[in-house]
């Protein structure tokens, strides 16, 4: 792809084709589709009756249980609805860790094209909203068309800025109306109390956590030792000190407590995160995120 | 602690570029890492004091050199190490017993000294031309008995002579020598080569000056000359044992039965500590004295006698 800045792998996307996207919540999408949802409409599945109303469509009406009880009862049927995917991804500077192909955006960006590949087999929409200090973000789309001006538009972006998690959440809050899929996927190097925030606003969709990190990320390297200045990929902060074996352990812990915290944050509200190593397949990735490994 | 090459001591001034060179801690790797803030964690509990460790040296290697040059350091310094302690039992006193210790005062603070020096088993030298061994391993109260009772006498002191008799007896092991001299004629190798030959030995050589300066001028040494003609020509060297210079007038007067009285007088001017040697020449038969005319605090040394047998003609018949 020409004047392409990250490195997006599709060549899984055809072995995707077998799969499709389970959903544990209802939706609530406006467009009509092919997945149930909470809403009584136009649907072939009948829920329920009601009594009828004056002004009710006669069409809806029972006639054969009118015949049976002599009253007059509306049936309901569940509507069909069309699935809204919106994925957020982590466009801020950290996704650039590591130097070396593919980096934590990359590595996103392709397991974000493989889920909406899933989205796109099934006429359902989705939208990849990148964000770091604001939020990039587009309409949903739908068709295959759309989907490879995605791809080339996620090639394209530039990477940069903080990770800006819960006012990312604020913002997309009142743009996604519908009761949609949302998966972030982040290396989730943000405070907790912000990772936490954005959880809660969007809890009222059907919210999946996916963590990715590089091995060198929680294990710092044997090259690291000595005296090692530390730049902050995000806010070019530095830090100089002695690392040492103590040390490298002392900061394997903190990880881990990070990750323990954002793992508890899952658990209160229930929703699923994926610690995802970037050194896996990303095939294997979309298929542990849509529940099929 | 004393040192025998106090100089050594400079090496130290090794430590300093040492301390520099660690200083110098080469330029940190930069790595770039997104998870800083973890880092900044650990930093928040428990880094603040690494930090400040790291601002020091931490390298072992560092104090092992450092240990390295401060004992190298030492060993040049030499250290002198007073492994005999000062209230040692056994004390050998050498007191100076020349003619320069009869100034007024010297002598008496002599035996203060002594006395004051004493310990359990005390041994007495007094050191005239020959070390004089007065006691031996006597008790404090016998020891400052036989101090009380010591004068000066007319003779010259050989104290280094006496430190090295002390010295070589093994008797003296563990000893602590005491010398008391007003050390005004010292002959001999510097006072500082018998402490070392004395720590040798396992032995502490301390030196107690006693006496103030005072003017002393003294013959040291003469000899006669026979120049065949029925006279003599003396030569006597003259001291001047005092800091200053001074002018001294020295008299040769000779008596003889045979000859009438005669004096001759020499001036000469001596530098402080100056010694020059005065020629008398015809010296008759008899008994000739030379004298030294100025006065001082010991007099004793200032008259040297000159003794020449008188040879009378005989008259024989043939």
């Amino acid at each position: 792809m020409a004047g392409a800045k990250n490195k997006i792998d599709t060549s899984f996307l055809t072995q995707l084709d077998k799969y499709t996207l389970p959903l544990k919540n209802r939706v609530t999408a406006v467009h009509a589709g092919n997945h149930i949802s909470t809403k009584k409409g136009a649907g072939l599945d009948l829920v329920d009756h009601r009594k009828y109303n004056p002004g009710d469509p006669l069409k809806k009406i029972d006639w054969n249980l009118y015949a049976r009880t002599e009253k007059l009862y509306i049936r309901r049927f569940e509507e069909d609805k069309n699935l809204n995917m919106v994925i957020l991804l982590d466009a801020s500077s950290s996704m650039l860790f590591p130097e070396s192909n593919p980096n934590k955006f990359e590595y996103a960006s392709t397991i974000a094209i493989g889920v909406s590949y899933i989205v796109m087999r099934y006429n359902d929409q989705y939208m990849i909203a990148t964000f770091a200090d604001n939020v990039d973000y587009t309409k949903a789309h739908k068709g295959r068309d759309e989907f490879l001006r995605t791809i080339d538009n996620l090639s394209t972006i530039s990477v940069n800025g903080k990770t800006k998690l819960a006012d990312c959440a604020d913002v997309l809050y009142s743009r996604i109306k519908s009761k949609s899929m949302v998966l972030i996927i982040s290396d989730f190097l943000d405070n907790l109390d912000s990772i936490r925030h954005a959880v809660y606003r969007l809890s009222r969709h059907e919210l999946i956590l996916v963590h990715l990190y590089d091995e060198n990320e929680i294990n710092l390297p044997e090259t690291v030792d000595g005296i090692v200045k530390f730049i902050d990929s995000e806010t070019n902060e530095e830090v100089s000190i002695s690392v040492g074996p103590q040390f490298k352990k002392e900061y394997v812990e903190e990880y881990g407590r990070h990750m323990a915290e954002l793992d508890k944050i899952a658990y209160d509200f229930k929703i699923p995160f994926f610690n995802i190593s970037i050194k896996n397949q990303p095939i294997d990735a979309v298929l542990t995120i849509i529940g099929e490994r | 602690m004393d040192y025998e090459f106090p100089l050594g001591l400079a090496a130290l001034a090794g430590i300093i570029p040492l301390i520099i060179v660690y200083l110098l801690k080469p330029r940190p790797k930069q790595v770039i890492l997104p998870s800083l803030m973890f880092i900044q964690k650990i930093g928040q509990n428990v880094l603040d004091s690494r930090r400040k460790i790291t601002k020091k040296i931490t390298d072992p290697l560092f104090f092992l050199q450092l240990l390295a040059l401060i004992l190298v350091s030492i060993a040049i310094a030499g250290p002198v190490l007073d492994d005999i302690s000062e209230n040692s039992k056994k004390v050998v006193i050498i007191i100076d017993s020349s003619s320069s210790m009869t100034v007024p005062d010297r002598i008496n603070n002599a035996r203060s000294a002594a006395i004051e020096s004493l310990g359990e088993e005390n041994t007495i030298i007094a050191a005239e031309s020959i070390p004089v061994i007065l006691a031996k391993a006597v008790d404090e109260a016998n020891a400052k008995e036989l101090i009380s009772s010591m004068k000066a006498k007319n003779t010259p002191s050989d104290v280094p002579k006496s430190i090295l008799t002390v010295v070589n007896d093994k008797e003296n092991k563990d000893s602590r020598i005491v010398v008391i001299s007003d050390f005004e004629n010292w002959v001999g190798r510097t006072p500082e080569t018998y402490i070392k030959i004395a720590n040798a030995q396992n032995m502490q050589l301390e030196f107690l000056q006693v006496g103030r300066p005072t003017p002393n001028y003294a013959i040291v040494n003469g000899y006669l000359k026979d120049r065949n003609d029925g006279t003599y020509e003396y030569t006597c060297t003259v001291k001047n044992f005092n800091n200053k210079s001074a002018k001294l007038d020295v008299q040769m007067e000779s008596r003889s039965g045979m000859f009438s009285t005669q004096k001759v007088s020499n001036s000469i001017s001596l530098d402080g500590f100056g010694t020059q040697q005065i020629k008398f020449t015809s010296i008759p038969q008899g008994t000739s004295t030379v004298e030294i005319l100025n006065k001082d605090e010991v007099p004793c040394d200032n008259l040297a006698y000159i003794s020449i047998p008188e040879v009378t003609p005989k008259k024989s018949s043939y």
